[in-house]
């Protein structure tokens, strides 16, 4: 368990590497011969600005003094179980969706999803099916018929 | 100028009042009405998930159909609230106090009737707000040269980092973090890449729509699966018996008690303007307003009318408001403004001073638009009461499809696999920023003003080398003046004891310092209201002083 002071100094570290990395790319920056204004003048004023702030957050994070108004507390890892099973469920229906299409992958991203954060008995895994069904299945034919997007079908499906 | 707003009302009549769009705008409606009603799913969350399909629509459909939704949503928790109790959004905690206790008492009827018309009658005079001063600011606004539209945005931006939860310090690199995410790609002025690394996918840069979904609806929805013990909670069970709504008995309460209506209702007019600070403000400050004017007579917190009609009012009202400052000057005041100037830029519409002058017929769209939605609101709340009050039995992870909505909304509005990388990037990173209590409002104005606030900057430097034009002109110098106080509000408001007398100076100094451009204006308007700031600010100086003697003796 980390504290979250220490989250914080983390945080503010991240924040000076990006500022670094955000220096170099902006240096980069051609300046075209007949541009009365250069455009990476902008971007500097935006980084010199989010450095500055990175700097002062760096210090506030060292001292403690920084306050935030997100829930206080510690928190074990079981608070992050949901977000992390969200996040490899989408990765996986993002990588499904040429293969398998909208409607599969879309129902299977959201049975899986609502059975992994909320019931798992008979009657949810059900209820799971139908709210996830119904719902890929309206965007699906929404998308198809009323709004006339192009979507891509899966390769395997064929829809 | 009357003769012109009858000639462009009469233009777009015939095109809005037409099946198709009176079929979308009571769509939106009931949309909004049922998200209105979940919590955990907000007025903006549903905004920025219809947007990309309102692409293959005309703007005036387009428009109707996000205004119905926007009205809809604002005054769909106060079944939710008033009947069972619990808030569908911070917006509505004010009205729980007093509507959930007259409910209590068994007079759930009556108070839902209460916020209703309270809600009606609010939307009602910012809407009035709107119509008179969106073209009057925007006249104010044809005076605006770059540097003075560079510094309003400035204010803008500071002002959102300043008043947003959190401390200054992350408002502020939000903000950073917002215009650095949306210069990633070509500069639209000399087509030259910028933090793109040499990968050609970054050359176009971030959708900043793709952006908005990821970092306000996804991460909200990550951030809200969290809590284990809340995802499988439903709002409640039991059975609740609803009569109808008293229409003519509520109606007749929000009339009797219509000073507070009127409070109200400016001060979420008020609130609206002010870039950043939303509904949850206007609600919480209007009722905490009149419970300080309360008669003796009236008890808040037990079922006071007064105490349910102020933040709806309020609430409502503060929609009026930021529509306005959006029409007038292009400047989106909160998220809810965010997503409606994407949707107008979606439609090749850049809102700016000129925006009702140059476009007639979607500028009175949305001022029908308003109207209508309010008027259905009201319609469709009555009739759909007992089937929103079957939502509480919606257990909270079913609203995770969120995410399948987020996904199919970037999907329908970029056309490509690697728009959903973009989204799950960027819903990550809107996760990471709420664990650490960043305020997100900033970061989102940020992005959405990194093209104007950049190209106002560039014309500026190309039309004169003169750098002292910024800070020179009457309108750069008003602005200017306010971004310094509006960074200094933190300060102000953490000042101790010791410090107490510079702090009673806050107000007085600013007014002081406002009369300064108002009377370089030169204009009679302007120096009569300079005159007004330097009067209200001694007086206001001096009692500030004679109370801290008063303290210090």
């Amino acid at each position: 368990m980390i504290s979250r002071t220490r989250v914080e100094v983390i945080a503010a570290l991240v924040l000076c590497v990006f500022c670094g990395i955000g220096w170099q790319q902006a240096l980069l920056i051609r300046h075209p011969r007949l541009v009365e204004v250069s455009p990476g003048l902008f971007p500097m004023v935006c980084l010199a600005f989010v450095s500055i702030c990175s700097v002062a957050y760096l210090i506030q994070a060292f001292s403690g003094t920084v306050r935030s108004e997100a829930e206080e507390g510690e928190r074990g890892a079981l608070w992050l179980l949901n977000p992390a099973i969200c996040i490899v469920l989408f990765t996986g229906f993002i990588l499904a969706l040429p293969y398998l299409g909208i409607l599969i992958s879309g129902t299977a991203f959201m049975v899986l999803l609502f059975s992994f954060t909320g019931r798992r008995d008979a009657k949810g895994l059900i209820t799971n099916f139908l709210v996830a069904f119904g719902c890929s299945a309206t965007m699906w034919a929404s998308m198809r018929w009323i709004f006339r997007v192009y979507i891509p079908s899966g390769s395997l499906t064929g829809f | 100028m009357l003769g012109q707003a009858v000639a462009n009302l009469g233009e777009t009549i015939p095109l809005f009042f037409t099946l198709n769009n009176m079929i979308l705008i009571s769509a939106g409606v009931l949309f909004g009405l049922f998200v209105g009603a979940i919590p955990g799913f907000s007025t903006s969350m549903a905004l920025v998930l219809l947007l990309p399909f309102t692409f293959g629509i005309n703007p005036i459909n387009g428009l109707s159909l996000m205004i119905g939704v926007l009205i809809g949503s604002i005054s769909g928790g106060l079944v939710t609230t008033n009947i069972l109790g619990i808030a569908s959004s911070s917006s509505s905690i004010p009205s729980l106090w007093d509507g959930h206790t007259l409910s209590k008492k068994g007079e759930g009827a009556y108070s839902v009737g209460i916020a209703l018309w309270a809600s009606f009658f609010g939307g009602m005079i910012s809407w009035a707000v709107l119509v008179t001063f969106a073209p009057m600011i925007a006249r104010i606004g044809l005076q605006f040269g770059p540097w003075d539209f560079f510094a309003l945005m400035v204010f803008s931006l500071t002002i959102a980092a300043s008043v947003s939860s959190g401390t200054m310090t992350k408002g502020l690199l939000a903000t950073g973090l917002g215009l650095l995410v949306a210069l990633v790609g070509r500069d639209p002025i000399s087509g030259v890449n910028r933090f793109t690394f040499d990968i050609p996918f970054l050359t176009s840069g971030f959708e900043i729509l793709v952006v908005l979904i990821g970092v306000f609806a996804f991460s909200q929805r990550l951030y809200d699966m969290q809590d284990r013990e809340r995802t499988h909670r439903s709002m409640g069970g039991g059975s609740i018996r609803f009569e109808g709504i008293p229409h003519l008995r509520a109606v007749k309460t929000n009339l009797q008690n219509w000073p507070t209506l009127l409070r109200s209702s400016l001060i979420g007019v008020f609130i609206g303007v002010v870039p950043a600070l939303g509904g949850n403000v206007s609600s919480i400050l209007a009722y905490d307003q009149e419970r300080k004017l309360a008669r003796p007579e009236q008890k808040f917190g037990e079922g006071e009318p007064a105490g349910i009609i102020a933040p709806e009012a309020a609430n409502n009202a503060d929609a009026g408001g930021s529509l306005t400052v959006l029409m007038a000057l292009g400047i989106p005041g909160d998220i809810v403004s965010v997503v409606l100037l994407a949707a107008l830029t979606l439609h090749n519409v850049a809102p700016s001073p000129m925006f009702i002058t140059d476009h007639p017929t979607i500028a009175y769209t949305i001022y029908i638009s308003f109207l209508v939605a309010s008027i259905l609101m009201v319609f469709f709340q009555s009739i759909t009461i007992r089937f929103f009050l079957l939502l509480r039995w919606v257990p909270d992870y079913l609203i995770n499809l969120v995410l399948f909505l987020c996904a199919m909304g970037v999907f329908v509005w970029a056309g490509t696999f690697d728009s959903l990388w973009v989204l799950l990037l960027f819903g990550l990173f809107g996760y990471a920023m709420r664990s650490l209590g960043f305020p997100i409002a900033p970061f989102i104005l940020g992005a959405v003003l990194a093209e104007p606030v950049e190209v106002n900057l560039v014309r500026s430097l190309s039309s004169s080398a003169d750098v002292s034009l910024f800070f020179i002109r009457p309108w750069a110098m008003l602005f200017w003046v306010l971004t310094l106080y509006s960074l200094l509000f933190p300060l102000y408001h953490s000042m101790g004891r010791r410090w107490r007398i510079i702090q009673s100076l806050y107000y007085p100094s600013l007014g002081l310092l406002l009369s300064i451009p108002l009377f370089m204006m030169g204009s009679f308007g302007a120096a009569i209201a300079g005159l007004l700031f330097i009067l209200v600010s001694v007086w206001g100086g001096y009692t500030a002083m004679q109370r801290q003697k008063a303290i210090q003796n």
